[in-house]
């Protein structure tokens, strides 16, 4: 192995794009240096090899600090807010209604599809700071808070049936369905965020209208019950809707920060032609 | 605020373009030995200047090599940096650092 094979080998530590642009004259500065310096040979590729790493990590960085990685974050970012945003949503109406009780409320209705705008509005609203025109920011909002709306009507309906996965499948599916029709000239590889938005979109809906739904015991404001948790699903659900101290409150807000994150990992690929326009 | 890579390529373009080796050694030659630049930290420099159009790439005389000028913003950024330098180094005399300059 000669060393210009050693040096070519080196240069698949630096990005890709660096090295399309600039490997060649990389190899070429090498060279000359190598043909001329006046180092043995141990400290001759000691200083390569401490300058390609240094100069590597440098670039990755620098990747990782400016578009489109930057946005990359951002999306990233925009989700997990937007689902911890919805969780936290939830918990402030649970303790309104226990703090603000009053008799005057006894009989009061909050229609399923209600709870469902307010959980789209809260996702979508911090989504869409990530998108470059109003008229596009505007109708994510409007599509992800109307398709939660009538994904969560139809998803308590259908609720006893299908149980509380199920029920989140429904809600995600028909808000990843809205969302990519409103954008979907922009987008590639919609099935990927549709999937994804459903993933986050279900477990947000779970999390909200059931701490809302313990929030109303009592009060028979649901016309539907929202799902029943299933034995396997205890752990997880306790934290997110029926926290009983700070630490299960705690649980559901990271549990929901996992999802946003997830969601984000998934949706940025097909997101980003849509996102490296608007930065 | 140009890092010392940076400085130093700009240093090394002030009197005439010049391809990534001829960089490396003219940086040499001006810091008597004292800084060497290895082919890594060289062209993400030159990366970065690119990028925030301090240089550009020039016509070389040797098709295989690619040699880099100097743009009037890089000339501009070069002499703020070695006035920023130049007061650190007054301050640094001031409080007895460095020996009087006479």
């Amino acid at each position: 192995m000669t060393g210009e094979s050693v040096y070519c080998a080196l240069l698949i530590v630096y990005p890709k794009s660096f090295r399309q642009q600039y490997g060649s004259a990389m190899l070429q500065a090498f060279r000359d240096l190598r043909r001329t310096s006046r180092l043995t040979a141990f400290r001759f590729w000691l200083f390569i090899v401490t300058d390609t790493c240094q100069a590597a990590w440098l670039e990755h960085v620098q990747g990782w600090t400016c578009a489109p990685r930057l946005v990359a974050l951002r999306w990233i970012s925009a989700c997990v807010v937007g689902a911890v945003a919805c969780d936290v949503m939830g918990s402030a109406m649970t303790w309104s209604f226990g703090y603000f009780y009053h008799p005057y409320l006894e009989g009061i209705t909050f229609m399923p599809w209600m709870y469902g705008a307010l959980l789209g509005a809260g996702l979508g609203a911090a989504q869409s700071l990530m998108l470059d025109h109003p008229r596009n920011r505007a109708a994510w909002i409007v599509i992800s808070a109307a398709s939660a709306a009538f994904g969560l009507e139809l998803a308590c309906t259908v609720a006893a049936l299908t149980g509380p996965v199920g029920y989140g499948v429904i809600v995600g599916i028909v808000v990843a369905g809205g969302q990519w029709l409103a954008l979907r000239e922009h987008l590639g590889r919609a099935g990927l965020l549709a999937l994804a938005s459903a993933a986050t979109v279900a477990s947000t809906a779970v999390a909200g209208s059931v701490a809302l739904t313990r929030a109303l015991t009592g009060m028979d404001a649901l016309k539907h019950d929202a799902p029943h948790a299933h034995p396997g699903l205890d752990v997880l659900l306790r934290g997110l809707y029926a926290p009983m101290n700070w630490n299960e409150w705690l649980l559901g807000l990271v549990a929901m920060a996992m999802a946003g994150l997830v969601v984000g990992a998934i949706t940025v690929k097909p997101a980003s032609s849509l996102l490296v326009r608007a930065h | 605020m140009l890092t010392r890579a940076e400085f130093h390529v700009l240093l090394a373009l002030l009197d005439a373009p010049r391809h990534g080796y001829g960089i490396m050694q003219d940086v040499e030659t001006l810091t008597a030995g004292e800084v060497r630049l290895g082919p890594g930290t060289l062209y993400t420099a030159i990366a970065r200047l690119v990028r925030s159009g301090l240089i550009e790439e020039c016509e070389s005389e040797n098709e295989r090599r690619r040699s880099y000028t100097l743009t009037k913003r890089g000339k501009a950024a070069a002499s703020e940096e070695a006035k920023r330098l130049s007061t650190l180094v007054r301050a640094a005399r001031k409080r007895g650092l460095l020996p009087n300059a006479s």
